[in-house]
C-alpha cells in the first residue's frame, strides 16, 4: 500500500517541478510552450548518459540542469522572434524535433531507450528507498518553490509580469523585453532538466515515448488547471493530474472519459485555473 | 480555497477506496495488459487468462483457494505500466505479474521488479534485451532471434530469396527485428538492398515505398504492428510492388488479413501457436476461445495471444500449487519445469527466462486464411 502511495507522491513531486517550471515561462512571462517535455527529456538523457559514463550523481544532476538551460537559451533565440500562438507552434516544433532526436540517435539507445540507469547516490550509498527518494524530490521542490517565490517578487518577477501583460508597454517603460523573455526560458529549462534527471534515476529506464507531445500537453494542463502565475496552483495541478488517473483506475474503460470530463468541467467553471488569476486566453487573445 | 480542499478530499477518498482488498482468502495474481490502446491484442490476452482462471477455479482453485486475477491497463505507455505495477505489487500484494505486453513496457517494469523480487512474465515482449533484464523476468513467447532464424532460413531454402527490402516500424519491436533479420540475411548470403522506416501511427508509406520500388529484390519484409504493417503492404501492392512479402509475429491475426485484404495473399510469417496442435488441452482451449469470440461480434479475434497468456496463467497456478505463493517459489518452479503440457507446445524455460517450445510455426496467407507451411 504505502509503496504505491510513495510512488504516486514521487511522480507528483517530479511533475510539480515540471509544471512550476512551465509556469515560470507561461504564467510569469506569458510565453506558452508546447514543447516542455523536450527539456524534461534532455535532462533525463543527459543525466543518465553522464552517470552511465562514470560521473557521480551530484555533478550529473547539476550538469543536466545546466546544459538543459543552455539549450533553453538556444531555443529562446529563434523562438522569441515570434509571439503568442506562433511561439506556441515554434515550441511545439522544438518538442517534435527533440522527440525525433531521442528516437534516432545511437547514443540515446534509439527507440529502445536507455536501460540500467544507475540510481541516485548520496554520501556514497545508492538511494533505493521510496521514502528517501520522496525526501530528495521534496527537498528539491522546496528549493525551487523558495527560489521561484523570490524571483516572482523581485525586480525580475515584476518585469516578467509587465512583459506578460503587455510587452509593448513594458518596452516603453524601459524594460528589456528580449532579455527577460530569454531569462524565463533559461530558468524554466534549468528546472525541467533537473526534473528529467530525477525521473531517469528514479525509474532506471527511459525511452523516447515518455518525452513526447502528450507529456508536454500534460505539463501544460497541470499549469493551466492549477492556475497560471500561481506557484501553489502548479503544485495542485500536478497533484490532481497525477493522482486522478490513478484514482480513476477502478473505472477501467471509462477512466479517460471521466478524466476528460473533469478537465472540461474545471475549465468551464474556473477558466483561470484553481488558483490562478491569468487566463490562457489572456495570453493568446490579447491585442498588442 | 474551498475548491482545492474539496477536490483534494475527493481524490484522497478515491485512492483509498481503490485500495481495499476483495477477499483475503483468494490468491491474487496481477496482469498488465493493453486494454485501451492496442486492445485488439490486449483483449484476447485477457480472454486467455480468463479461460485458464475459470478452468482452475471450476476444479476447486489452487489448494482450495480461489485464483483471482487483477487486470490493469498499460495504455501502451511505459510510465503507466510502471504505475500499474506499483499498484498491483503494493496495494494488491501480488507476487507475480503476467504482462506487460510491449517490449518497452517490459523493460521499464523489469528493473523495479528485479529490485522488489517480483516475478514478471511477459506474454509477447520479443525484444532481445528482455533476456538480460533480470532473474525474475520471464517471457512466454520465443525471442525475435529464434523467429528470425526460422523465417530467414525458410526464405532462403524454400522461397529461393536472393535480395531483400525491409520497411520497418521505428519503435523497439520493429527496429529490433530489422537489426536481427538483417544479421541473419547477411549470414545466409542474402543482401538487404534497402532498409526504410516508418513511425507508429503512420498511414502513408508512399515516400518509403517509392524508394523501395526502384531497388531489385524478391522479398519485402515488413516488421511492426499490424495497425501499420497491414496498410503498408496494401499500399505497396497498389504501387506495383509484386514481390513476396514477409512479416513477424504481430501480423499473425485475422485482423491483419481483414485490414490488408487481397494484399495479404501469400504473406509469410511466424506464430507461437498452432491451432491444430493435437492435444486434449488444446482442443478444449480452442473450443472455449471460439465460444467467446462467436458470442460477441465486437470481440477481437486473436487466438495466438490468448494461447500464450492461457499457458502462462496455468504455469503460474501450477507453480503456486506446488511451491506456495511467493515470488521465489514461483521462480524456482519456472526454472525447473520440464515439458509442461501447454497449448503452444511442451514448455520449459532457459537460463535467461525465455520459453522453450518445440519450434516456431510458419504460416502463409492462402485465400484469406493463415495456413501452416513446413
Amino acid at each position: 500500500m504505502s509503496v504505491y502511495i510513495f510512488h504516486i507522491l514521487i511522480m507528483t513531486g517530479i511533475f510539480a517541478i515540471l509544471a512550476l517550471s512551465l509556469n515560470i515561462l507561461a504564467g510569469f512571462a506569458g510565453l506558452v510552450s508546447l514543447g516542455h517535455a523536450a527539456f524534461f527529456g534532455i535532462g533525463a538523457y543527459l543525466s543518465s548518459l553522464l552517470m552511465i559514463n562514470g560521473l557521480g550523481f551530484i555533478p550529473a544532476f547539476l550538469l543536466s540542469g545546466g546544459i538543459t538551460s543552455i539549450l533553453g537559451l538556444t531555443l529562446a533565440m529563434p523562438a522569441l522572434r515570434v509571439k503568442d500562438d506562433y511561439l506556441a507552434i515554434v515550441t511545439l516544433g522544438f518538442g517534435i524535433i527533440m522527440g525525433l532526436v531521442f528516437l534516432n540517435l545511437e547514443i540515446t539507445g534509439g527507440p529502445d531507450g536507455l536501460t540500467g540507469i544507475p540510481p541516485v547516490r548520496l554520501l556514497g550509498k545508492p538511494l533505493y528507498s521510496k521514502p528517501g527518494f520522496l525526501g530528495l524530490v521534496s527537498g528539491i521542490l522546496a528549493l525551487m518553490i523558495a527560489s521561484t517565490w523570490m524571483l516572482k517578487n523581485s525586480r525580475i518577477g515584476r518585469a516578467w509580469a509587465a512583459v506578460r501583460d503587455n510587452d509593448t508597454t513594458a518596452s516603453f517603460m524601459g524594460i528589456n523585453v528580449y532579455y527577460y523573455k530569454t531569462l524565463a526560458f533559461i530558468v524554466s529549462a534549468f528546472w525541467a532538466g533537473l526534473a528529467g534527471s530525477l525521473y531517469a534515476h528514479y525509474t532506471a529506464y527511459i525511452n523516447p515515448h515518455t518525452f513526447g507531445m502528450h507529456t508536454s500537453i500534460q505539463i501544460l494542463s497541470m499549469a493551466v488547471l492549477g492556475g497560471l502565475g500561481s506557484i501553489a496552483g502548479s503544485l495542485i495541478g500536478a497533484f490532481l493530474l497525477t493522482v486522478l488517473p490513478e484514482a480513476l483506475r477502478k473505472l477501467a474503460d471509462y477512466q479517460d472519459i471521466f478524466y476528460g470530463a473533469l478537465l472540461v468541467a474545471l475549465m468551464v467553471f474556473r477558466p483561470q485555473g484553481i488558483m490562478g488569476r491569468v487566463k490562457i486566453t489572456d495570453i493568446f487573445g490579447r491585442k498588442s | 480555497m474551498k475548491n482545492i480542499l474539496w477536490s483534494a478530499i475527493l481524490v484522497t477518498v478515491m485512492v483509498f477506496a481503490g485500495a481495499t482488498s476483495l477477499y483475503a482468502e483468494d490468491i491474487k495474481v496481477g496482469a498488465i495488459l493493453r486494454l485501451s490502446q492496442g486492445a485488439s491484442d490486449g483483449l484476447p490476452a485477457k480472454r486467455g487468462i480468463e479461460i485458464a482462471v475459470n478452468q482452475i477455479n471450476a476444479k476447486g482453485g489452487i489448494n482450495g483457494k480461489k485464483l483471482v486475477v487483477i487486470y490493469e491497463d498499460s495504455k501502451d505507455s511505459p510510465q503507466t505500466a510502471v504505475a500499474a505495477y506499483q499498484k498491483l505489487v503494493s496495494v494488491d500484494k501480488c507476487q507475480v505479474i503476467i504482462g506487460p505486453m510491449m517490449s518497452g513496457e517490459v523493460l521499464a517494469v523489469a528493473p523495479v521488479a528485479e529490485r522488489d523480487k517480483i516475478v514478471v512474465i511477459t506474454p509477447n515482449g520479443t525484444s532481445p534485451k528482455i533476456s538480460q533484464a533480470g532473474q525474475y523476468i520471464y517471457r512466454g513467447c520465443t525471442t525475435s532471434e529464434r523467429q528470425a532464424a526460422a523465417l530467414t532460413k525458410y526464405a532462403k531454402d524454400k522461397m529461393k530469396t536472393t535480395a531483400v527490402a525491409i520497411l520497418y516500424s521505428n519503435e523497439p519491436y520493429g527496429k529490433g527485428c530489422n537489426e536481427q533479420f538483417t544479421k541473419y540475411f547477411n549470414e545466409l548470403g542474402i543482401p538487404v538492398v534497402i532498409s526504410e522506416s516508418f513511425m507508429v501511427g503512420d498511414r502513408d508509406f508512399s515516400a518509403q515505398l517509392t524508394k523501395i520500388r526502384e531497388q531489385k529484390f524478391d522479398l519485402i519484409f515488413i516488421p511492426g504492428y499490424l495497425q501499420e504493417t497491414a496498410p503498408a503492404i496494401k499500399q505497396a501492392r497498389q504501387m506495383g510492388i509484386k514481390q513476396a512479402s514477409m512479416g513477424v509475429f504481430g501480423d499473425m491475426a485475422p485482423k491483419y488479413i481483414e485490414l490488408a485484404g487481397k494484399a495479404a495473399e501469400g504473406h509469410l510469417n511466424c506464430s507461437e501457436y498452432n491451432e491444430d496442435y493435437n492435444t486434449p488441452v488444446n482442443k478444449k482451449f480452442k473450443a472455449e476461445y471460439y465460444k467467446i469470440v462467436k458470442a460477441d461480434p465486437k470481440e477481437p479475434n486473436n487466438i495466438m495471444f490468448a494461447a500464450i497468456t492461457y499457458d502462462m496463467t496455468r504455469l503460474v497456478a501450477d507453480a503456486i500449487a506446488k511451491k506456495g505463493y511467493s515470488a521465489d517459489g514461483i521462480r524456482s518452479y519456472l526454472d525447473t519445469v520440464k515439458d509442461f503440457d501447454g497449448v503452444t507446445g511442451r514448455l520449459s524455460f532457459d537460463n535467461d527466462g525465455d520459453v522453450n517450445k518445440q519450434g516456431v510455426y510458419l504460416f502463409e496467407v492462402k485465400k484469406g486464411k493463415y495456413v501452416k507451411v513446413q
